[in-house]
């Protein structure tokens, strides 16, 4: 920007020179830019192809998730006073730039946000600059005036929102100690098969949150106390999940259990060896399902640009915030998988059906994250909302149909007991933990008006 | 450079390659992939196959047999002049079906014709294969053998995932049984528990078959042999390593299982010394390849080098995956594995049962994906080297391929079954196509790679090998089986040296001689061969014995040793020829007739009092996965002094954290009683790293000094310096000295440094605690009677408070002008000499020690070479690991906020092959720093940038620094006015850390030898591990140089930390205390 001010300053006559031309050239093409809801899904669902490609874990996804659609949502609200700006809504977050030209394509300068602070968050950036310039090259052919002034706009937003997220603390926690694995306490988490790898994100309950007034506001029930006496709660609730996996397992793959295991499993990085090979499946995360499902619910609904970024928006802070939620409870109550103890006591030839994701139990991420964005969705879109669910699609797993978000939350969060990498309690705690944070999401922000 | 031209041309090239159309030889191991067989679903689909040399025809020239995977195997027929005709089908040889592993040589029935075994794939998949034995019938008039099949008639045709066989005597009863190496075909997941070894699966478990009566009986499980379905067996060596006339067996296993060293015990039964974690082997390799057993520097006792997968080259090395962390390692440790590392491994047989891993140090570790290690000596000049196969078809350890190319094509075909079109997805894996090496011995358990030197090989897919003397001129050729390529026939053209070649004629059970063996004397030098053939990888040398003799024209002796211990001695026996030996001229029992003395100056005997120190796992690489090793293990130090007064020397050893250090007082009648203990329980929190005896107020009683580091506090008592007075052999706590005195400490001495007749306390400290990358600040407390200290006048001693790191502290005058100097030894530090200049510590410099930045451990000071100026010998990290370190190619250690977050990171470099580059792999760094991966997400393109690239030229230039020039274990001779010369002490010294150092007379000659001890556990899994040190005792040759004496059997295995001398009923001992473990007691005689 700098080197461009300097050339102007040096070449005042040049430019004056080519000023006309421009005009003339922008008279020329008078026609608008039109953004569409469309454009708004193809531009998440891009994200999601990059972050599946990248690796990111769930927490980390779900911050890729949340920022971007802040941006573009701050933006619009500047516009359609059927919204209002989370300013003083969310933690830190201060009001953004005004538009220096309220005839402004907001909707474009939304767009060229999400891409921008979508870009900073991934890694691989060259892959949302090739899909980025092609649409830059389509909006200035249209309309070069209206592009360059959106453009500016939506950086010029997504700088102030960069700001504001870099004091979330998530480069601080990068330096923090790994996660140390106690191995005097047999009721501890240990690395799980096949990759053992460390506990990620053990310090996600330090992440700044948007609407918790703190990590263990919802903190569940603990867990029923480790024991492995034949009639404790805990023991059951193991040879539960040991038994309900025999069940299913010999009834094979078409049984419904091991189905709705498939479908939400929901892990950006399953270990795969396959002979000598031994390589990564990579599928989306949890909260990339619910975002997902917010395209569905909006195609279905025929929401429009706007109401699809609230809806984008809404949802993904509600998805953060259980996140970080349910990461302040399994760094706290540490509980061992249930893999881990039916290999030391049950059966040490068993698999679960899912691959145990590599941090502790309690409490079941999907149940949380899943309570969390159906009682969002629910929210916007009405309990009496049914939709097929293609999301998988292109992980090969099939459609399911759905005839609300609760009872799609539902499934996903007993999935995790047919899987065999949860006990029931951390599914149904998790799931009312998760709850509750939508429940706040939805209660404390005011949005619409 | 400006000569590279001429040096071309004058390049001699050992190694000849024949090419196919010359040699006749067209054989290739042709891989190719279907739906129902590819990598996808047999773990070893790229593992090759094997070739074995015997004469088969009984024409005096070495013949060729040659197992293809999948296709035919080949029978070739040596016509000399290395001409070869292929005779499989007029031979009767016809194995083209199913999979086909390794081969082997045996005269199974007695009848002086060698029969070939041949390993085989059983029932998998579509496979149904079992092994075969092709019986030599006998070669008809235009000398073409013929064989007939007939494995079922001996119980050999077994039916299972054989990968080779090795025939061997294992009962001594004159017949030859066989050690059948089988493999797991599970894919490597999920390992679970490593007692699964204990129980048998009959496809995967290796076997022990004793030959009764001409029938195969397997005695596997009453002999001791693991036969489980975790054993990946892909090497297996025999060899007597104890040298008690039993053979014992090698076993490398693949992916997380534990190698296999099984010692005979002379009664039909086997004892496996490396999964009972006995400490006799430190660690072996991860991802175990073919082995070789061979003597490699001539001491009589034979070595084990066995193969892995390290890539030499660092990009390679940044792209392939590298071994778990810290913390995922202890936990695979924890589940019943034993040390293993992704490198090739050398265990130097100590002679005392005990192995000192040193591929490092050797020269060897990095050879790439190997397979087949060739022990021998290829110049003849003597001494054995090495030569090494390696590539593959599809290396599957890709971290790129893993991450990111495997996802987008397979994710669909996944649990539908391959197809054909899947097919394609398999030749996305990548190739590594490498290039054989060969490792020239260069004596003092060295090799230099003369790849280039001695062959013009290109890449290749290679792996089972032998050497073998095809031509009968005298040296070995080496003829090696590739992956989809004609085989390489590489003829040797070495001229100049002199050589000797054995043919054994044993008896009719063992016609070839199979276990005999020879040892060749001349002057001081001697030679030891034995006679097992499978070797190697897959493969099978002829049962002759080779020696290149170099210069040598006259041989002194040859003992031959036969399986039944009966011996022969040759004198005058001429160079330059075939030697034929035979049993029935051997009696006697070679094993009673030269049972080997040699003086023992230290000799282990039993704990002389029970205490067992106890450190636990450190944390530090949880806290910092970027530093290069932990100082959360550095304890315990013991003192020695007589406390009571009675004229017995009692002993303080320090506990670990929530460990007591005990205080044991020596009784008259030899036992110790333990002192006090409540007394020290009360500070069982603190982790005591040194003491000392000394008389703190002049009543002649000693009293006792104890400091607490560990690196677990950063404050608060647990590390402050304890006092405890002795009150007439009862000692009390003093609470008023050392107040607020908090030191992460590595030292404590005591000396009267200002010479006013008390003693003064110096505690010294290497690291501020949980690393902080600043200079910790030593502590100096002036003794002012009556039991009383105050720190010295900071002015005075300031250069030495804050001169730096500090693991070690000396006194002594090495100016002599009568007054001591304070010398201080630390990490990251050089050794440095502080003088008195007044009352002024002054750091000394040009003094011939200012580039001996190192990781030092101690320091030791005396006149070694008896020229009466004080010496110095100085303990450090060693010369056998990754890590290297120059003042031009230095170790660094920036300390930085690379990624702006507030925070430093650690970030270590060193220079490997000319380049500078971080020692964390690039999963660790983007741990800590994630923005790493939006420049380099691809593991290429991490492996292609630079440092500079990859942290910013201005945050490596603007953080702060600390160096590393030395890491060599030396001898520093002070050559007068307080200059010192640096001489690197030898390899024995370098294996491994030294961590402390002891002065004595060893051999009274007058000249002050060494005893060294060392280990260091807690370092980076990246560096391996440093387990070599069984203790190094170095004697002086008068000169100030020192050597290793030979056939010493004492053993210091373990993490040694200090040495302390104790006087014990009317003899003196050693006291070596070991991290973690019990102290090591040596009687010196």
């Amino acid at each position: 920007m700098i080197e461009k001010m300097k050339l102007l300053n040096k070449y005042p006559i040049l430019f004056a020179l080519l000023i006309p031309v421009l005009l003339l050239n922008s008279c020329a093409e008078k026609e608008s830019i039109l953004i569409t809801s469309d454009d708004y899904h193809n531009s998440v669902d891009k994200i999601t192809l990059i972050m599946v490609h990248d690796i990111f874990s769930p927490p980390v996804a779900s911050r890729i998730y949340a920022y971007p659609n802040i941006a573009a949502y701050e933006i619009i609200v500047q516009k359609d006073s059927a919204y209002r700006s989370l300013t003083g809504q969310l933690e830190g977050l201060t009001a953004i730039p005004k538009a220096d030209d309220q005839t402004t394509n907001f909707g474009l300068a939304a767009l060229i946000a999400h891409m921008d602070v979508s870009k900073s968050l991934i890694f691989s950036e060259e892959k949302v600059e090739s899909y980025r310039d092609s649409l830059y090259q389509i909006w200035s052919a249209k309309n070069k005036t209206e592009f360059e002034t959106a453009k500016a706009y939506g950086l010029k937003v997504s700088d102030h929102i960069k700001n504001w997220y870099d004091g979330d603390l998530y480069k601080q926690t990068r330096t923090m100690p790994k996660f140390t694995i106690d191995t005097d306490d047999p009721s501890r988490w240990q690395p799980t098969p096949p990759a053992y790898m460390d506990g990620i994100e053990p310090h996600w309950n330090k992440i700044r949150s948007f609407v918790l007034d703190s990590a263990a506001q919802f903190k569940p029930l603990p867990p029923p106390p480790y024991s492995l006496e034949k009639d404790s709660d805990f023991y059951k609730e193991l040879l539960e999940v040991y038994e309900i996996s025999q069940k299913i397992t010999e009834e094979g793959d078409s049984s419904e259990e091991v189905v709705i295991a498939r479908f939400w499993d929901c892990n950006p990085y399953v270990s795969v060896t396959r002979g000598h090979l031994m390589f990564a499946t990579k599928k989306i995360t949890p909260g990339a399902h619910w975002i997902g499902i917010v395209k569905i619910a909006c195609k279905k609904s025929n929401a429009d640009f706007n109401k699809t970024v609230f809806a984008y928006t809404k949802t993904s802070i509600g998805i953060f915030d259980a996140f970080i939620s349910c990461w302040d409870e399994k760094y706290r109550s540490n509980l061992i998988r249930p893999e881990t103890l039916i290999h030391q006591n049950i059966d040490e030839n068993w698999k679960p059906i899912l691959q145990t994701p590599p941090f502790p139990e309690y409490s079941s991420g999907h149940s949380v994250v899943s309570g969390s964005a159906a009682t969002i969705l629910t929210h916007i879109f009405g309990d009496d909302f049914s939709f097929t669910d293609d999301t998988e699609l292109a992980y090969g797993l099939p459609v399911r149909f759905f005839t609300s978000f609760n009872k799609a939350a539902q499934e996903a969060a007993i999935s995790r007991m047919y899987g065999g990498i949860h006990y029931r309690f951390a599914i149904e705690i998790g799931l009312r933990q998760g709850i509750e944070v939508g429940e706040l999401v939805v209660e404390k922000l005011a949005m619409n008006k | 450079m400006i000569f590279s031209c001429n040096s071309e041309e004058n390049k001699t090239i050992l190694f000849v390659s024949k090419k196919a159309d010359e040699t006749g030889i067209h054989f290739q191991n042709t891989i190719s992939s279907t739906p129902e067989l590819n990598i996808l679903n047999y773990i070893y689909f790229y593992n090759g196959s094997g070739v074995a040399a015997a004469d088969f025809n009984n024409d005096g020239l070495t013949d060729l047999y040659f197992t293809a995977n999948q296709t035919e195997d080949k029978l070739y027929l040596n016509r000399g002049n290395l001409k070869f005709e292929d005779i499989t089908q007029s031979a009767g040889i016809n194995n083209a079906q199913n999979w086909t592993t390794g081969v082997t040589i045996v005269d199974i029935n007695e009848d002086g014709l060698p029969d070939i075994y041949i390993c085989k794939l059983g029932a998998y998949h579509n496979i149904s294969g079992k092994n075969l034995l092709y019986i030599n019938n006998g070669p008809d008039k235009n000398g073409v053998p013929a064989f007939t099949e007939n494995a079922a008639a001996f119980n050999l045709d077994f039916i299972g995932f054989s990968t080779q066989a090795s025939f061997f005597d294992y009962d001594l009863d004159g017949d030859l049984d066989l050690f059948l190496l089988n493999h797991s075909t599970n894919p490597n997941q999920n390992y679970g528990n490593g007692n699964v070894r204990n129980f048998p699966n009959a496809a995967s478990g290796d076997k022990l078959f004793e030959n009764v009566n001409g029938i195969f009986v397997d005695v596997s499980e009453d002999a001791g042999i693991y036969q489980s379905k975790i054993g990946y067996g892909l090497g297996v060596s025999i060899s007597d390593l104890n040298n008690d006339g039993f053979p014992d067996i090698y076993v490398g296993n693949d992916f997380f299982e534990n190698d296999y060293l099984y010692m005979n015990q002379g009664d039909k039964t086997f004892k496996e010394v490396i999964s009972s974690k006995a400490n006799q082997i430190g660690h072996t390799t991860h991802y175990s390849m073919g082995n070789d057993i061979a003597d490699i520097n001539n001491d009589g006792y034979t070595d084990i080098l066995s193969l892995d997968m390290l890539p030499e080259d660092l990009k390679t090395y940044k792209t392939s995956g590298s071994e778990f962390n810290y913390q995922i390692y202890q936990n695979y440790i924890n589940n019943g594995y034993t040390h293993q590392f992704m490198q090739n491994s050398l265990q130097l047989n100590k002679g005392n049962g005990s192995f000192s891993e040193t591929a490092y140090i050797s020269g060897i570790a990095a050879t790439d994906w190997s397979w087949s290690p060739l022990i021998a000596d290829f110049d003849n000049d003597g001494l054995n080297d090495i030569y090494i196969t390696n590539g593959i078809l599809g290396a599957t350890n890709d971290m790129d391929f893993i991450n990111f190319i495997a996802n987008d094509n397979i994710q669909k075909s996944l649990g539908q079954g391959m197809q054909e079109k899947d097919m394609a997805f398999i030749d996305q894996i990548p190739q590594k196509k490498t290039t054989n090496y060969f490792f020239r011995n260069i004596g003092n358990n060295q090799f230099a790679d003369v790849t280039n030197e001695w062959a013009d090989l290109n890449p290749s897919f290679s792996n089972g090998a032998v050497y073998v003397d095809l031509d009968n001129d005298g040296d070995l050729d080496i003829v090696t089986n590739n992956v989809n390529e004609p085989a390489f026939v590489l003829e040797n053209t070495s001229k100049l040296n002199n050589y000797l070649t054995i043919n054994f004629k044993g008896n009719p059970h063992n016609r070839f001689g199979i276990g005999a063996k020879a040892i060749l004397y001349k002057d001081s030098i001697q030679m030891t061969r034995e006679n097992y053939i499978s070797r190697g990888y897959l493969s099978a040398i002829a049962p002759i014995l080779h020696f290149g003799l170099g210069s040598i024209s006259e041989i002194d002796s040859i003992q031959i040793i036969w399986p039944d211990k009966t011996f022969e001695t040759l004198h005058n026996v001429n160079v330059n020829q075939v030697l034929e030996v035979l049993q029935k001229n051997a009696d006697g029992n070679y094993y009673e007739s030269f049972p080997g003395k040699t003086h023992q100056y230290l000799m282990n005997v039993a704990p002389l009092f029970d205490f067992k120190h106890r450190d636990n796992t450190t944390i530090e690489f949880n806290r910092d996965p970027l530093i290069p090793f932990a100082i959360s293990n550095e304890g315990p130090k013991v003192s020695v002094g007589d406390i009571n007064n009675d004229g017995l020397e009692d002993v303080f050893i320090g506990g670990g954290k929530r460990q007591a250090s005990g205080l044991f007082v020596q009784q008259k009648d030899g036992t110790f009683a333990q002192q006090q203990p409540e007394l020290f329980e009360k500070n069982a929190l603190n982790e005591d790293t040194a003491s000392i005896f000394f008389d703190a107020n002049g009543d002649d009683y000693l009293d006792l000094i104890v400091v607490s580091g560990g690196n677990e506090f950063t404050r608060g008592k647990a590390i402050l310096p304890r006092l405890y007075i002795n009150e007439q052999g009862t000692f009390v706590r003093d609470t008023l000295n050392f107040l607020g005195s908090y030191s992460n400490a590595s030292q404590v001495k005591a000396v009267d440094f200002d010479q006013n007749g008390t003693l003064d306390i110096c505690v010294t400290t290497a690291n501020l605690p949980q690393f902080k990358g600043d200079r910790p600040a030593q502590l100096f407390f002036k003794g002012v009677g009556d039991g009383n200290f105050l720190q010295f006048s900071e002015n005075d001693v300031s250069a030495f408070l804050f001169g730096g790191s500090c693991n070690d502290v000396i006194f002594a005058d090495v100016d002599g002008d009568g007054v001591e100097e304070l010398i201080t030894a630390g990490d990251w530090a050089p050794i440095s000499i502080y003088a008195k200049i007044k009352d002024e510590l002054v750091l000394q410099s040009h003094n011939g020690l200012d580039d001996t930045h190192g990781w030092w451990n101690t320091l030791e000071a005396a006149d070694f070479d008896n020229d009466g100026d004080i010496d110095l010998v100085a303990g450090n990290w060693g010369l056998n690991s990754r890590l290297q370190a120059s003042p031009k190619e230095p170790m660094t250690l920036y300390r930085q906020d690379f990624d702006n977050n507030g925070k430093e990171e650690t970030l270590v470099t060193f220079y490997y092959q000319g380049e500078e580059t971080p020692f964390a792999s690039k999963d660790e760094l983007v741990k800590q720093l994630p923005g790493i991966n939006k420049k380099y997400l691809s593991y290429k393109d991490f492996a292609n940038a630079s440092i500079e690239d990859i942290f910013g030229k201005e945050k490596l230039q603007t953080a702060r620094k600390k160096q590393v020039f030395e890491l060599a274990t030396c001898y520093f001779e002070n050559v007068g006015q307080g200059m010192f010369e640096k001489r690197v002490l030898p390899f024995a010294a370098q294996i491994s850390t030294v961590n402390d150092i002891y002065v004595e007379d060893f051999n009274n000659d007058g000249f002050l030898d060494l005893l060294l001890v060392g280990n260091n556990f807690e370092i980076s899994t990246q560096l391996s591990r440093l387990d070599a040190s069984h203790g190094v005792l170095l004697l002086n040759d008068t000169c100030g140089n020192f050597f290793q004496p030979k056939g010493q059997k004492f053993d210091i295995s373990g993490a040694a930390r200090n040495i302390e001398k104790l006087h014990y009923q009317g003899d003196d001992y050693l006291i070596i205390t070991r991290n973690n473990d019990q102290p090591i007691f040596l009687k010196i005689n």
